[in-house]
């Protein structure tokens, strides 16, 4: 009976934890280069699913002033494709300058372990390149209107 | 399994891996050659210095160099460099250097379509773009993997400048990019331009230890490392 018990009471508490550990992440950020000095633009968003690696939310000031719907997936990549960071990223594609009318495919990778950042860019119709890269501070800066946005280079 | 089906399951793997190698060595071939059609008409331009504007970074004023494979943008602070051939990239800061896998978005359109089929279509129109006066070509990428997409690109071409292309026009399914080069030197730019440092990696870089503190106030190197200036 004890024996009976016990093994419900250890069901409950890994179920419990469980939910818990599904609850979702938010990040909220804004971009600075590598020197540190910030960007206009950051993201707000959340890592959810089950398992937890799912991504939306919405990149703020994308252009210094508007904001885009942003979606994507956490999952590990290669050092050589992200910024001064490794392992698990934050894969998030950005689909406001395609909406803007340019010839662009947006993706930010955010590395929330090492607070890193790299913007790829599928506009050849045939590969990717790099625009830019840099770190990134916890918070939505407000007094960064001077500044430009992160796809700037 | 008997001793045949062993005999019979290695012959089967040696001529899989034969397939497999051949292809890879086929693909190789067909990029360094660009494919069956006409020459690249960007690998012709080996040595230049030129400022650029537009193209897949919307750049502005960027600053670019070419020596051999070697494309070099400058930054406000810093300075990166792609390898046209093997298509990887050093992005130098002041006191931090990272390797990347991919070419920077300035190397393009001179990092592009190694392994596209290419045609050339030469006009008698003639423009005069930025006090040169320029030769009108029409020139297709093909993608030599079956993909249907083709690139067309419209390229005024700078007489006075052996053809060097100062403005280009992309367009692939209706969607378009313009690039313009100025201040074009075919002189070839100093050797010095492409160094970077040796222990130039990928990942994190040394003494970044899981999260930096990047709220902590900034601490200059002791000695800044500058990218080297023409």
């Amino acid at each position: 009976m004890k024996k009976t018990m016990f093994a419900l009471c250890m069901l409950l508490i890994l179920g419990f934890a469980a939910t818990a550990s599904a609850a979702p992440t938010t990040y909220a950020f804004t971009f600075h280069d590598t020197a540190g000095n910030p960007y206009c633009d950051g993201m707000i968003v959340q890592l959810y699913g089950t398992p937890k690696a799912v991504v939306g939310g919405y990149h703020f000031n994308y252009d210094c002033a508007n904001a885009s719907s942003v979606a994507g997936f956490k999952h590990g990549l290669p050092a050589v494709y992200q910024y001064a960071a490794t392992g698990a990223t934050l894969d998030i594609s950005d689909p406001a300058f395609a909406l803007g009318g340019s010839n662009r495919s947006e993706q930010y990778l955010v590395n929330t372990t090492y607070h890193t950042w790299i913007l790829w860019s599928g506009s050849d119709f045939a590969t990717n390149s790099v625009v830019n890269y840099g770190t990134w501070v916890n918070g939505v800066k407000a007094d960064v209107k001077s500044a430009k946005p992160s796809s700037q280079r | 399994m008997n001793v045949w089906s062993c005999k019979l399951a290695g012959i089967c793997s040696i001529v899989a891996l034969t397939i497999c190698l051949h292809g890879q060595t086929q693909q190789k071939v067909d990029a360094q050659s660009g494919g069956a059609g006409a020459r690249n008409p960007f690998d012709g331009f080996r040595s230049f210095s030129a400022t650029m504007n537009g193209g897949i970074g919307g750049d502005h004023d960027r600053k670019i160099y070419r020596l051999g494979d070697l494309m070099r943008a400058d930054f406000d602070d810093s300075y990166r460099i792609t390898d046209l051939q093997k298509l990887t990239m050093w992005g130098v800061q002041r006191a931090t250097c990272s390797e990347f896998a991919m070419p920077d978005a300035a190397a393009f359109p001179f990092s592009a379509y190694h392994d596209h089929k290419v045609a050339r279509s030469p006009t008698a129109e003639k423009e005069t773009v930025d006090g040169h006066v320029c030769a009108i070509e029409n020139v297709t990428f093909t993608p030599s993997n079956g993909m249907p997409v083709v690139i067309k690109m419209k390229l005024w071409e700078a007489e006075d400048l052996e053809g060097f292309p100062v403005k280009i026009e992309a367009e692939a399914n209706g969607r378009k990019m313009n690039i313009a080069y100025t201040d074009v030197s075919l002189k070839a730019p100093d050797a010095k331009l492409f160094q970077h440092p040796a222990k130039c990696a990928s990942g994190p870089q040394p003494g970044q230890k899981g999260t930096i503190r990047l709220d902590a106030p900034k601490t200059a190197p002791k000695q800044p490392q500058k990218p080297p200036q023409q």
